[in-house]
């Protein structure tokens, strides 16, 4: 009758901390990785926000500043100040006897100004910075991986 | 023994470690799973109120615009009596020029007295509506005052300036750059309240449209809530059909002619008759928008804000366009139909005679237009009958709104058969303008029929309107058709005889024009029609064979006389000599040697 022989050893104890050390070393690394990751992210997302913050309000201010200059402009070329200066400037009221019409081919009388507008976009009430820069890994977890199919709620 | 002192002070060191990486990845997944909770996040409620829409003339002028003022403001927690409190009020006293210490001072004493933090005032208003200079000079104080700190020579003398929680932010208020022209058409914002609505006119009837759409939104300091902050568009703009060089000298002859003739108010619409745009309507007296509390007090009289729209009156025999135009066109009579003018005829209890008292004898309806024979026009509304008549005046839109999409029309009714006040007595006196009350708009609506060939299309102020970059015109509109095209040039060939023949102060030369006088008396309670007390009207309309423009004169309670064909014509030839220049209407020689050649 054959006989197996199985060798029993032991590792040192020695080597055994030295790996139990290393794995929770691993992990401290891996946990640091992670940690570093997300606070670079979140910080990343803090200075965007910041950023869009002082462009909103930069927006703002250029567009107040647009608006009162427009209006500056319009009383410095209203009716009065307008014939104020060309009275100034050697012009007069014309005489209705004075009036030579001709005829211009093509002309076919005033048309409808062209004001220029700045709108704002319509409706731009969506996501200014991506949801990964604002979703905690909770959500991220939450949407993406327990119930995949809200992303198409989430995404805009 | 100093190897199980090793392994015992590594278990040591891993454990520590172990219990600090716990810690703080606990505390990760508590700020995750709370969220922003505990990062406390100042969150405020604000209501965004977009850039109120601009207002145009028809050439791109604006009419009504926006400009920056600022609201200063301090934040109280920030404030403290021993440290910048006395800095703040006295850098305020030096730049603004007014004391705010009250104000601040009382705010701290009800917020010491007040034990819910939710009630206390963190966020005090000190002023608003401030200009931007005084914030320009105020910013160029402190960076000054900044610059000398820095300045080793200077900066020992200089106490350290601490302003903490001192803010000033930018808002829009209304503006108007043209002062008070075309004011009674535009309306007013009262800027110093910006959740008042607009009132009178243009910024009354769009305020919707113009002021946008104010939002309420929450607003985080937290930078990754900015996604939570809406771009929210300027309200609408609107494009009018006023021709702003036009309103100008149209304001220009009318404030002279209420000068001259000692009228009391007066009104003037000009009218493009194939489109019912209004070129121009002034009113007077009339108001500088940018102090707006300051001159309401010159409109104490409801509607008076705008005449034309708001202050129906007794128009006399303007009207008698209205029974002439009815009666022509039902057939009652003809251009050549006479009439025996005895001075005077009796329908119902009243004894109506002509405007000098005359008789005039046998006339045909030119002649009676022409001489405004107020026996002849009675006779005529007697021959058509009340149904037939009342139903014309209804036809022609009187008793009803003229449909301007202006703020603050009046509408004075008009009485039918069968009414309280109607007896068969205002059949006649109806028929030239008395006994009923119009306002200038709802005059020259009707008239508009005869001058453009028997259609009257909608008045209409707006010409395009401007949202979110895309420009929307408005498209001319037929209201009603009270005549036929036929009736309409008929009349208009007899009243542009009429001015010819008796050479009336209303002709222009090189133009043919077609119009007629009023002069309708005013009833005074107690004391019945004063003869001296008048209304002064004209209306009129050319070139008369291609009608392009429909003018309007009122003057109210004129003093130099009496007569609407002495202070009211020559008003109206000064507008249409202005009007031919701004509307590109050569003399009639010239258009038809231009018609002929095409």
């Amino acid at each position: 009758m054959k006989k197996t022989v199985k060798q029993a050893y032991k590792q040192a104890p020695w080597r055994i901390q030295i790996q139990r050390f290393g794995f929770i070393a691993l992990a401290l690394v891996g946990g640091t990785i992670i940690a570093f990751l997300y606070l670079n992210i979140s910080a990343q997302s803090a200075t965007a926000g910041i950023k869009i913050q002082q462009l909103e309000s930069k927006r703002a201010n250029l567009e107040n500043e647009n608006a009162s200059l427009l209006t500056e402009w319009a009383r410095l070329t209203s009716a009065i100040e307008m014939e104020k200066r060309a009275l100034a400037s050697g012009y007069q009221l014309v005489d209705p006897e004075d009036v030579i019409y001709i005829v211009v081919e093509g002309y076919t009388g005033k048309e409808l100004p062209e004001i220029e507008t700045v709108s704002s976009v319509i409706g731009s009430t969506s996501p200014i910075i991506k949801p990964s820069y604002t979703q905690s890994l909770w959500e991220w977890f939450y949407e993406y991986i327990l119930i995949p199919d809200s992303n198409l709620k989430v995404l805009p | 023994m100093n190897h199980d002192n090793f392994f015992i002070r590594v278990r040591v060191i891993q454990v520590v470690i172990a219990v600090i990486a716990a810690v703080i990845v606990a505390q990760m997944v508590r700020i995750m799973i709370t969220g922003s909770d505990l990062v406390s996040p100042d969150t405020r409620f604000e209501t965004i109120y977009p850039e109120r829409g601009k207002i145009y003339d028809r050439n791109g002028n604006v009419l009504a615009g926006n400009r920056v003022v600022y609201e200063i403001s301090v934040n109280l927690n920030s404030v403290n009596t021993n440290q910048n409190q006395d800095q703040i009020i006295q850098t305020l006293f030096n730049v603004i020029g007014k004391d705010y210490s009250e104000k601040i001072l009382s705010a701290q004493a009800y917020n010491a007295g007040q034990p819910d933090p939710d009630k206390r005032i963190y966020y005090l208003v000190l002023d608003d509506f401030i200009d931007p200079e005084k914030i320009n000079y105020l910013e160029g104080y402190l960076q000054e005052y900044a610059e000398k700190r820095q300045d080793k020579k200077t900066a020992r003398k200089l106490p350290a300036l601490n302003l903490n929680g001192l803010e000033w932010w930018p808002h829009l208020v209304r503006t108007y750059p043209e002062s008070s022209l075309a004011s009674n058409v535009i309306g007013f914002v009262a800027f110093n309240d910006r959740t008042s609505p607009a009132y009178y006119g243009i910024e009354e009837e769009y305020d919707d449209l113009l002021k946008g759409n104010v939002q309420t939104i929450e607003i985080s300091d937290d930078p990754n809530k900015m996604k939570e902050i809406p771009d929210i568009p300027p309200g609408g703009s609107l494009i009018l059909t006023i021709d702003r060089q036009l309103q100008k000298s149209v304001e220009n002859i009318l404030d002279n002619a209420v000068r001259s003739t000692g009228s009391q108010s007066g009104v003037i619409i000009v009218e493009d008759p194939r489109t019912g745009e209004i070129l121009a309507m002034a009113s007077n007296p009339r108001m500088d928008l940018n102090n707006y509390a300051d001159e309401l007090a010159k409109f104490p009289e409801m509607g008076s804000f705008n005449r034309a729209i708001g202050v129906p009156y007794e128009p006399g025999s303007v009207f008698k366009v209205i029974t002439m135009a009815s009666a022509l066109d039902s057939g009652t009579v003809t251009p050549s139909t006479t009439f025996n003018d005895t001075g005077s005829i009796t329908i119902g209890s009243t004894v109506i005679r002509n405007w000098n008292g005359g008789a005039w004898g046998l006339q045909d309806m030119q002649g009676c237009m022409q001489h405004s024979l107020n026996v002849c026009l009675s006779w005529i509304a007697q021959k058509m009958d009340v149904e037939l008549f009342y139903q014309s005046l209804t036809n022609f839109g009187i008793g009803k709104s003229s449909n301007i999409d202006l703020a603050g029309e009046i509408i004075y009714p008009l009485s039918y058969p069968g009414d309280t006040y109607w007896s068969l007595s205002n059949l006649g006196t109806n028929s030239f303008g008395q006994g009923l009350a119009t306002t200038p708009i709802q005059m020259i609506t009707a008239v508009s029929a005869v001058a453009n060939g028997g259609k009257i299309m909608t008045p209409h102020i707006v010409k395009a309107t401007i949202q979110d970059g895309v420009t929307y015109e408005y498209t001319p509109q037929v209201m009603l058709t009270p005549i036929s095209e036929e009736t309409a040039k008929t009349l208009t060939e007899m009243l542009a005889k009429s001015l010819e023949l008796e050479a009336s102060n209303a002709l222009v030369e090189d133009y043919n024009v077609a119009g007629k006088t009023g002069t309708g008396e005013i009833a005074i309670p107690g004391q019945g029609y004063v003869t001296e007390l008048t209304n002064a009207s004209f209306v009129g309309w050319g070139p008369a064979d291609d009608p392009q423009f429909l003018v309007y004169v009122w003057l109210e309670k004129p003093t130099s006389d009496r007569w609407g064909s002495i202070v009211a014509s020559p008003v109206f030839a000064d507008v249409v000599r202005q009007v031919v220049i701004y509307m590109n209407i050569p003399p009639d020689d010239i258009r038809m040697q231009l018609y002929a050649n095409e």
